[in-house]
């Protein structure tokens, strides 16, 4: 495998055997990553009708099939295909930050009665049942054709909410048909829960703010209390991915195609089984917004009776999705798996009140580092994407090898981070040294054009999954 | 591999966790595979079964669908009873391969790790050795 470097932040994967365009890894030359990543990059430039590169953020790391921090875009009326593999398991897994009333110096001495009701409050880990019980089965078919629209009409959350949340809350078209019954056993009492893993809700503050106007607009300020939640579809989405994966796989040799690892099994848009994914996926979508509306109403509750605060949604936005989108005229099927749309200022996606300043994007960091909220900028590379997060580095097994979750607590504690997690084993896998820097990230993500940087927020609290 | 014959255990992976199981026969090395995925998140020692659930294989498929299938079934009961398997039995009647598990109470088992999701195909291995199964699997986490 051939790696040029074209500028200090864009390598080239050249195109060999049978890939059909090139790769583009967005990265520095520090964060570039191991070779198992950049062979997915090459595997994914052979889906058919794929066009332009096959991309990688500055987070990308090793998953299955596709890296996490790919970007691939297909053409439809070419052919082109989409793979539940390029969207991962856990579908619309996603970032929603909501802004306190509060400023950190107010939150400082209610900080842990804070984070005990959080703690309380947050079903998280191998724990069963959501903050919310649907009714029965037709209640969840109305939430997977509804998602966080569905959550504020029946009272969870405020109208405002939606107008702050990608696609304003809901995706269109899904359809509940494709939805396995298995997949909707496994969604039927998890709506309103974190699930484990890298999942986590945190009480952070706005530590630095790069651009006043767009801070501002996005409704933050230095010194202010927030509340960031990560995590996605549960086990409904992760069904999804299964079900479909096995059913392309099946369906492969119809179409002629020949993929170069069992996890990209795909299928062209334009088919039955590339229709029934993508219906089936934005029922998975509208689920993983519903589920954070209602985490977001947990920390609302949490707020209100700990420091009479309320919170104001920021943004809510996905970084594992499959979206069909116009580029250049023609229509593109965009998979980003472990990567963050990333919109221009006045594109006609975006609300009104913040067209002006491109759109919001949220990033994750480590539990002891920081994490940020960016936006889109014009002339965006890999269809408007940027990157998703730290990226991993090592292994579970490592990083709990690294630090025994009781020290690492005590650590965090006395950095002044209050720490309420599932499990010690849980608390370690999840160390900080586990992960790329996040400044290196969002540095190479705003050189290589991706995004600009609009705010900084470091944690004060998590409630670990 | 040396003594056990039969056995599991994590091995280092980036973001997720991989299995490696191993027995002397394909349903020992199987029914290992599903113990792994179990100790992989949960503590079992001591554990006791609730109750008997029997999973039926589809005897069309290769050794790898196999095990796919299986480890794609205890998740799905993890997520909608709430119980684990916490023993496995393979075994074959007239109508082909049939896995018995003993489930346990998820919320009697302290958790020492992160929960299985979903099973990947990506690097999936089940092959025949001189001694034996050997099995190596991804779990989504």
């Amino acid at each position: 495998m051939k790696v040029v470097e074209e500028t200090p932040y864009r390598f080239r994967v050249e195109r060999e055997g049978s890939m059909r365009v090139p790769g583009v890894v967005f990265a520095s030359r520090r964060l570039l990553p191991e070779d198992q990543a950049l062979r997915q990059v090459a595997n994914v430039a052979t889906l058919p009708g794929i066009v332009g590169a096959s991309y990688g953020m500055p987070d990308l790391h090793w998953g299955y099939g596709f890296p996490i921090g790919g970007v691939a875009a297909t053409d439809i009326a070419e052919g082109g295909v989409v793979s539940p593999g390029g969207v991962g398991f856990d579908i619309s897994c996603g970032v929603r930050l909501l802004a306190a009333s509060v400023d950190r110096d107010e939150l400082r001495p209610r900080l842990e009665a804070l984070m005990d009701h959080l703690d309380r409050g947050v079903p998280r880990g191998t724990g069963r049942g959501g903050v919310w019980r649907l009714s029965g089965r037709s209640e969840l078919e109305k939430l997977l054709h509804g998602g966080a629209a569905y959550a504020v009409e029946q009272g969870h959350g405020v109208p405002r909410d939606l107008a702050r949340c990608e696609d304003y809350g809901a995706v269109a078209d899904a359809d509940v048909a494709q939805v396995s019954a298995k997949a909707m056993d496994r969604g039927q009492d998890q709506v309103g829960s974190l699930g484990s893993g890298n999942h986590f809700l945190e009480v952070q503050a706005v530590d630095e703010v790069y651009d006043e106007p767009t801070a501002a607009a996005f409704g933050l300020r230095k010194g202010q209390v927030c509340v960031m939640i990560h995590c996605g579809s549960r086990g409904l989405g992760h069904q999804i991915c299964t079900d479909h994966v096995r059913a392309m796989e099946k369906a492969m040799p119809r179409y002629g195609i020949q993929v170069p690892d069992r996890q990209l099994a795909c299928a062209p848009v334009d088919s039955p089984e590339g229709r029934s994914y993508l219906g089936a996926m934005a029922a998975a979508a509208n689920y993983g917004r519903a589920n954070r509306q209602l985490l977001g109403q947990a920390a609302r509750r949490a707020f209100a009776d700990v420091l009479g605060a309320g919170l104001d949604l920021v943004y809510d936005i996905s970084h594992n999705l499959a979206k069909i989108e116009e580029h250049d005229g023609r229509r593109l099927c965009v998979h980003r798996k472990g990567a963050t749309r990333a919109l221009p200022p006045h594109h006609p996606d975006l609300p009104e009140d913040l067209a002006p300043y491109g759109q919001p994007v949220l990033i994750p960091g480590t539990m002891g580092t920081a994490s940020y909220v960016l936006a889109g900028v014009p002339g965006g590379q890999a269809f408007h994407s940027t990157c998703h997060g730290a990226g991993r580095t090592q292994s579970r097994h490592q990083a709990a090898r690294s630090i025994d979750g009781r020290t690492l607590r005590d650590q965090l504690q006395a950095k002044g981070i209050a720490v309420r997690g599932a499990t010690w084993r849980g608390l370690a896998e999840e160390t900080p040294t586990a992960y790329k820097d996040v400044d290196a990230v969002i540095e190479a993500s705003v050189g290589a054009g991706l995004c600009r940087k609009v705010a900084r927020l470091v944690p004060l609290g998590v409630v670990k999954g | 591999m040396g003594a056990p014959r039969a056995g599991h255990r994590t091995l280092p992976h980036t973001a997720d966790t991989r299995i490696q199981a191993w027995g002397p026969t394909l349903e020992e090395c199987l029914a290992q595979a599903v113990l792994g995925s179990v100790a992989s998140f949960v503590d079992t020692t001591g554990a006791t079964a609730a109750e008997r659930r029997e999973v039926r294989l589809d005897p069309a498929d290769p050794p790898e669908d196999r095990v796919v299938a299986l480890l794609d079934e205890v998740i799905y009961l993890m997520d909608v009873t709430g119980r684990v398997p916490v023993g496995a039995e393979l075994t074959r009647d007239a109508a082909g391969p049939l896995a018995r598990l003993d489930m346990a109470d998820l919320a009697d088992l302290p958790q020492i790790g992160a929960v299985p999701k979903a099973v990947a195909l990506h690097g999936l291995r089940v092959e025949r050795r001189p001694d034996g199964w050997l099995c190596e699997v991804t779990l989504d986490v």
